[in-house]
């Protein structure tokens, strides 16, 4: 008998023990509030993407630190300091990390939970996600890359603008933070010497959520209740008093609806083509002499979003988009194509465990945040490190993903362009180490998301710049080790996007620096 | 009788350490710790086994359904064990399966390598004869890790799921002078958290930016009954696992190694030890899942050879 109660015992400690380890898991990116190296104070005299310029949208000019009407916020902002509930002080603790790069983090989660494709109809045809429908299966949007790449150029872009007017306005009217102008004000959060008129964190709440409205249509409950603590953290924290925020939430609103009007004109919502333009790209393969590139899935599923190439870029005119695709790919029947074959089956066939892992750190396929997202992650950590200010910030991410949707533009323009087969349509023996996108293979869309994204982020930290650039070889490469990309595709895809990104750099050189 | 027993008893609680992948063998291997019976002092039974597994339909979250781009699904395994008798209430065992696979459809590649290998060790506090049968309570710990640097974050191809493993198991068993006998079991598996080659990934409605995966702990339970005499045991089981958390697989989506993956599974199993061999047995095993979530709905066929030596002892 004691043997049995000794086992038991042995036995539950061994489940107490199990249970009680420590499993939590810690997210990287931990933000924390700081103080920036700078405070850009001629951020104001930028150059606007969308915006004609900084004073395009006007707000009222603020009440005077004397005036009555100001010292009634102060009092009200005392108040509401001294009731602060767990739920503020934890949006508080999240918010001071930076709202812009809060922001590119929810952007990015959103992109990975839309980035599915469609399932079959039973007659072998794809539903369309319909922007009118989002919560209806299919969900829209299929954030996939183009889309993605879009979705955070236009959310970057947006921010950008609206904080260079905010910048403008904050050193026109000069109004101070309220813990400077009452010492009895202690802010939760570091105060700089920025003037507070009107807040930033109201201008990119503003902006953020008419955008991202337009583009995750499904999520308006939430980006709603995020953006309605993003401008109140503000509050909350002491930093603004309510006529900041209430300025800048304006403020963000109006300059939104000016990127959303370039949206519903770019070109994006016919990106997804028709069952006549799907054939006469193939047709147009035929004619050159060349095999069409087919859809490796069964049912064989249109290719993504085939008029992506039409859709108006940031840094380049639709001529130069043109301008700029590639030499043609090695012809499908040529030596060189044979020779390019051979050596993807023998990545295929020998895989170890150094190319795996490259493979899959690149792969960010489904359910991911996509290539572009995956720059802006590694941006993410090079700003932190650089304790940014928030319209410095804004500009980084801005250029970035001008530069990267460019790179989808550009190279959705070159695929549907040539059309080519991807390897395991040449050689239906060459296995895959990672999903095979359905579209076509020259050039890799990671290649030319890589380079351009590698070259904007160099310009911004030219430390890095070495770093930078081989990273995105070894993104290039992973295309091939993986088996879904010849050496072609990946190398003039890389090329391609270095070029795409140097606009980029242009772009952000002439807007001021 | 008893060598048949003892072979029986050996490839049963070898195949209960082995903890395959997801979609895969259905993780927990159907054959458990059926009996009571030990291996003696200072025998040493080597065994050696081939395991087919294949799905065609799966349940992403409850949903079944088929996939044209993966076809069949098949996981295959040549699995090397072996089981020392320290005394009549302690035995040690160890296995170690190779395990490949492939899809019959679509382009993605087939995974192989050495999998994880398993460590247990069985120990028998009660041991009661009666006028009408025997009753057997034992206790269970094993260890589990990978021995090959495989990947777990290309499911369904991957052959494992990289997580170390620490399991314990209460077994009952009964069996009656007639041969007739029963067991139920009941496990529980404490995973290790795994780490991706990606820095972030999207299970269970959230966005996490790290490589690590906590794993969910999985809760294992068997049941077996049959029928035992000098040369040959026939029985059913019955298994039940389920992940105590974890997220479904979303519509279209790709499985995941941390996704809460359960399922019902019912099988037969044989065990044979010829005439004139001595120390030689053979079983064949095979069964079907039921009903599940997130995983492949398997049908498994298993063949085991086993030898018997004495290192020691009468």
């Amino acid at each position: 008998m004691k043997t049995i109660k000794f086992n038991i015992s042995l036995f539950i400690f061994f489940l107490l023990f199990s249970t009680s380890c420590d499993k939590s898991i810690t997210n990287k990116e931990e933000l924390t509030a700081f103080l920036p190296a700078s405070i850009d104070a001629q951020a104001g005299k930028w150059k606007t993407a969308v915006l004609a310029n900084a004073t395009e949208i006007s707000i009222p000019e603020p009440a005077s630190v004397q005036s009555a009407e100001y010292k009634n916020e102060l009092a009200q902002l005392k108040t509401s300091m001294s009731q602060l509930t767990d739920k503020q002080k934890e949006a508080i603790n999240y918010w001071s990390g930076g709202v812009t790069l809060r922001w590119n983090q929810i952007m990015r989660e959103l992109v990975a939970k839309y980035n599915l494709p469609p399932v079959a109809n039973e007659d072998g045809t794809y539903p369309i996600p319909s922007a009118a429908n989002p919560l209806a299966y299919p969900l829209f949007p299929f954030a996939n890359p183009p889309y993605a790449s879009r979705a955070y150029a236009y959310v970057s872009i947006a921010q950008y603008d609206a904080l260079v007017a905010a910048w403008n306005y904050k050193f026109k009217f000069n109004r101070p933070a309220p813990s400077k102008t009452d010492n009895s004000i202690q802010a939760l959060v570091p105060v700089s010497d920025l003037p507070s008129y009107p807040s930033e964190d109201a201008v990119i709440a503003g902006v953020t959520l008419e955008v991202m409205k337009l583009l995750f249509p499904g999520e308006i409950d939430f980006l709603t209740q995020k953006a309605e603590e993003c401008k109140n953290y503000a509050l909350w924290a002491g930093k603004n008093v309510q006529s900041d925020i209430n300025a800048g939430e304006a403020l963000g609103k109006a300059i939104a609806l000016k990127a959303v009007a370039r949206a519903r004109t770019d070109g994006a919502g016919q990106a997804v083509g028709n069952p006549e333009l799907w054939k006469s790209l193939e047709t147009k393969a035929i004619e050159r002499g060349e095999m069409p590139w087919k859809s490796l899935e069964t049912p064989a599923r249109p290719p993504m979003l085939p008029n992506f190439g039409k859709v108006k870029a940031w840094t380049l005119s639709a001529e130069e988009v043109v301008k700029l695709r590639p030499e043609p790919p090695p012809a499908t029947n040529s030596e060189k194509m044979k020779t390019e074959l051979a050596e993807v089956k023998w990545y295929a066939e020998n895989l170890n465990s150094e190319r795996l892992k490259i493979v899959h750190f690149w792969a960010d396929g489904v359910s991911t945040y996509t290539p572009p997202g995956h720059w802006n992650a590694i941006a993410t950590e090079l700003i932190v490190k650089a304790k940014m200010s928030e319209i410095r910030i804004a500009r980084t991410f801005a250029l970035l993903n001008m530069g990267l949707m460019d790179a989808a533009v550009c190279c959705w323009e070159t695929k549907m362009h040539y059309f080519n087969p991807r390897p395991s349509q040449l050689d239906p023996s060459i296995k895959t180490i990672t999903g095979v996108p359905n579209f076509p293979a020259y050039t890799s869309g990671h290649s030319t998301f890589s380079g351009s994204a590698a070259t904007v982020l160099a310009y911004i930290f030219p430390n890095e710049g070495a770093n930078l650039q081989k990273m995105a070889d070894e993104a290039s490469s992973s295309r091939l080790y993986g088996a879904i990309h010849y050496r072609s595709d990946c190398e003039i895809g890389l090329r391609c996007g270095r070029i795409i990104g140097d606009y980029a750099v242009k772009w952000g050189r002439q807007a001021g620096e | 009788m008893k060598n048949t027993v003892k072979i029986k008893t050996i490839f049963s609680f070898l195949f209960s350490l082995l903890f395959l992948t997801f979609f895969s063998n259905g993780s927990l291997r159907a054959q458990t710790f059926t009996d009571g019976q030990m291996m003696g002092r200072g025998l040493f039974c080597g065994g050696l086994s081939y395991t087919y597994d294949s799905w065609k339909n799966y349940w992403e979250g409850s949903l079944k359904r088929e996939n044209l781009n993966l076809g069949t699904v098949s996981n295959q395994n040549i699995t090397v064990m072996g089981a020392l008798g320290i005394n009549k209430k302690i035995n040690v065992m160890f296995m170690l399966p190779y395990v490949w696979t492939k899809a019959s459809a679509g382009t993605l590649a087939g995974m192989s390598g050495i999998q994880d290998l398993s460590i247990g060790v069985k120990y028998r506090p009660i041991d009661l004869k009666s006028e009408i049968g025997r009753f057997n309570f034992m206790v269970v710990g094993a260890f589990s890790a990978p021995l090959s640097g495989y990947t777990a974050d290309f499911l369904p191809m991957s052959i494992g799921l990289e997580a170390k493993t620490l399991q314990g198991r209460l077994i009952a068993h009964y069996r009656f002078k007639n041969g007739i006998f029963a067991t139920a079991q009941g496990g529980y598996v404490w995973r290790s958290n795994i780490l991706l080659d990606r820095t972030s990934y999207y299970t269970d409605g959230q966005q996490f930016r790290t490589n690590e995966v906590q794993m969910p702990h999985v809760a294992h339970f068997t049941a077996r009954a049959g029928y035992m005499q000098e040369r040959m045991i026939l029985e059913a089981f019955f298994e039940q696992m389920n992940t105590l958390g974890g997220g479904d697989i979303r519509r279209n989506d790709m499985p995941f190694a941390s996704n809460m993956m359960n399922f019902s599974r019912l099988g037969m199993m044989a065990t044979y030890r010829p005439k004139g061999y001595k120390g030689f047995g053979f079983s064949l095993s095979g069964s079907t899942v039921l009903s599940g979530k997130n995983v492949g709905q398997s049908t498994s066929v298993t063949a085991t050879l086993l030898y018997i030596i004495r290192g020691w002892g009468e």
